[in-house]
């Protein structure tokens, strides 16, 4: 037993960060993220056997937890008429190029959730186009054409931003 | 394009606290102990309707009567004895 990885710290070890990533765009703290990321994962754990696309199946668990507890969020901050502000970045910093990141994290920010989502499946998730489709539940033609207005978008935003810099 | 995307994939998404993994390995182990709990405990119950059974059908084979023989008390008649009758017979009944 000893030196075998569990099975599902493998799936963990591949996609922690992304999940929590994805999990991030209907959370409003990294914490909220992470917690997300935590129940979509386990139910995922509990329930993969049924289904074929298992990865596309996690990140799909995974967007489920997150909105529900960001329904949460809202019935919340509606209560206490508080916006919810994100704590901190969504990235590891890198000191070289901190002010890019900054500008690419706002230009993700500022794109419509359907088209960011795809964005972070396909970098940071690595999904195929095919399993974004299964993940999000959309036509695969609709996946891509998704990624390909979000990079424009976010290139011409980035260069927007260059130029008036 | 494609320039754009490795840069984009260049930066890396903030890593999950190792606090993190161990609420969800916590979560599974307590997953495990209740599963095993629950099959332990379908067995016990197994184990116990199977015993009672057996002692029910074991009670059940011992308290019952033993089979009774059936004992022929009337002699078998024999040839003549009719006419034994016959003669031992009070005739006046006849009459």
């Amino acid at each position: 037993m000893a030196g075998k990885t569990e099975p599902w710290r493998q799936w963990l070890e591949g996609h922690a960060a992304a999940l929590v990533l994805f999990a991030r765009q209907w959370s409003a703290t990294q914490a909220d993220a992470e917690d997300a990321a935590q129940s979509g994962f386990l139910k995922f754990w509990r329930t993969r056997s049924k289904v074929r696309g298992e990865l596309a199946y996690l990140y799909a668990c995974v967007r489920s937890a997150a909105m529900d507890i960001g329904r949460g969020d809202r019935r919340r901050d509606a209560r206490e008429s508080a916006a919810a502000t994100p704590d901190a970045s969504a990235f590891e910093p890198a000191m070289e190029r901190a002010e890019r990141q900054a500008a690419i994290e706002a230009a993700l920010s500022q794109l419509p959730g359907d088209q960011r989502e795809v964005v972070v499946l396909k970098i940071w998730g690595g999904l195929t186009f095919a399993q974004i489709a299964e993940a999000l539940g959309v036509p695969l033609n609709t996946a891509a054409s998704r990624y390909r207005y979000a990079l424009a978008r976010l290139e011409t935003e980035l260069s927007e931003e260059t130029a008036r810099e | 394009m494609e320039q754009f995307e490795s840069e984009l994939s260049r930066l890396r998404p903030r890593a999950a606290g190792p606090e993190w993994t161990g609420k969800i390995a916590a979560e599974l182990a307590a997953e495990r102990r209740s599963d095993r709990t629950l099959i332990a405990a379908m067995s016990a119950g197994a184990l116990a309707a199977c015993v009672i059974a057996s002692l029910l059908i074991d009670q059940s084979s011992t308290s019952m009567p033993p089979s009774s023989t059936v004992v022929v008390t009337h002699e078998v008649p024999q040839h003549g004895s009719n006419v034994q009758a016959f003669a031992g017979a009070d005739l006046d009944a006849w009459n």
